[in-house]
């Protein structure tokens, strides 16, 4: 997008963004590289709202819900060829990681102390930046070993 | 020569890409389930969001987005996604938010079982309820309303009581606009400032459940 994009462009392009953020991470499906139909009109909904008079979702709840919803038919998929999970892949795989040592990659546990100088209050990181923003540690062990 | 290795790994560091722990296998299936059973109590975190854990990853404090809408995790109804009604039974888990947790847990359903079983290529007619997720208003009065009896009816049972089951008087407890006043306001401080943060919901929720003994102890299947 170029820095000069007129205030169309800018939502079209927060409505893509917010497409793949539902497709991709928050409702994962087993339709691919699509997104779930009844979110469409949502996305466009909050694309073209004004900052202050953005629509309120509760979308944690929601997303928990189709996650509660993949986990009940997960266990009763019987083929190879049916998808294991649908839902938010990512807020099950942290919930795991933050409770169980199964499975989970070895982190720098050190505590976030390098924040830049343009972080606000909402830019901080979360609870699962550590799992997903920083890189795993397993080479710095074998050689310090 | 330990400096020299040193330098050496944070080399390595950078240049080798992320990669999981461990060795793939390819039946991991087994793999995990062996490891899963092997688990004792003492190597499960059970409350990994105690005030003393976010300290220590996040001394100046987390993303004011983390604890903004902390009140609506206290909602006593079912969460709902497109058709799908799942329970969401908070009063399982109270430690986890520093709550008191009575035991024996007490097993409830708020949620029949046949209202559980829509899906979406079920023969039920389903365009009249793609609703969701929803709003914000209505899930505050869904946390306002706690205490009603959900009485699910046939089809677009769920949806509906979710959003009109206002059956109570409404305390002054949750309003959107007074949420994000507060987040505001606590963001500017440090952690100790979500601590109390934290503190008040346990407040509130309390004052909830002694008002309202009734509201734990729904229609059992």
């Amino acid at each position: 997008m170029r820095a000069d994009a007129d205030d169309f462009t800018v939502a079209r392009h927060f409505e893509a963004y917010l497409l793949w953020l539902f497709g991709w991470v928050m409702f994962c499906s087993s339709q691919g590289d699509s997104c779930p139909k009844q979110l469409i009109p949502l996305a466009r909904s909050i694309a073209d709202a004004p900052l202050h008079e953005m629509p309120q979702f509760s979308w944690g709840s929601a997303v928990l819900a189709a996650s509660y919803r993949g986990l009940c038919t997960g266990v009763t998929k019987v083929s190879a060829e049916e998808p294991i999970f649908v839902g938010c892949p990512l807020l099950l795989q942290l919930w795991s990681y933050e409770r169980f040592p199964v499975g989970r990659p070895e982190m720098n546990f050190e505590p976030y102390v390098q924040l830049s100088a343009d972080h606000d209050d909402v830019d901080r990181p979360t609870m699962g930046s550590l799992w997903c923003l920083r890189r795993v540690r397993y080479i710095v062990c074998i050689f310090l070993r | 020569m330990r400096a020299q290795m040193y330098d050496l790994a944070v080399n390595f560091f950078f240049i080798v890409q992320p990669s999981w722990v461990g060795v793939q296998t390819r039946k991991s299936y087994h793999d995990f389930v062996g490891q899963f059973d092997a688990l004792v109590d003492t190597d499960v975190r059970w409350t990994p969001y105690t005030a003393a854990d976010i300290y220590a990853r996040a001394p100046s404090g987390l993303s004011s987005l983390c604890l903004r809408d902390h009140e609506y995790w206290m909602t006593r109804k079912p969460i709902l996604y497109d058709i799908h009604v799942e329970e969401y039974h908070v009063h399982r888990v109270m430690r986890q938010f520093g709550l008191y947790q009575q035991t024996p847990v007490p097993i409830v359903h708020s949620v029949e079982a046949h209202v559980h079983r829509y899906r979406i290529n079920s023969s039920v007619n389903n365009s009249s309820f793609f609703n969701l997720p929803f709003s914000i208003e209505s899930l505050k009065l869904s946390i306002i309303g706690g205490h009603g009896r959900v009485s699910h009816q046939a089809r677009g049972g769920p949806t509906r009581s979710v959003l009109t089951s206002t059956l109570g008087p409404r305390p002054s407890t949750t309003s959107f606009s007074r949420i994000g006043r507060t987040a505001t306001r606590r963001s500017r401080t440090t952690y100790g400032g979500t601590c109390r943060g934290r503190a008040h919901v346990s407040c509130t929720f309390h004052q909830r459940l002694r008002s309202r003994p009734q509201g734990c102890r729904r229609r059992t299947p």
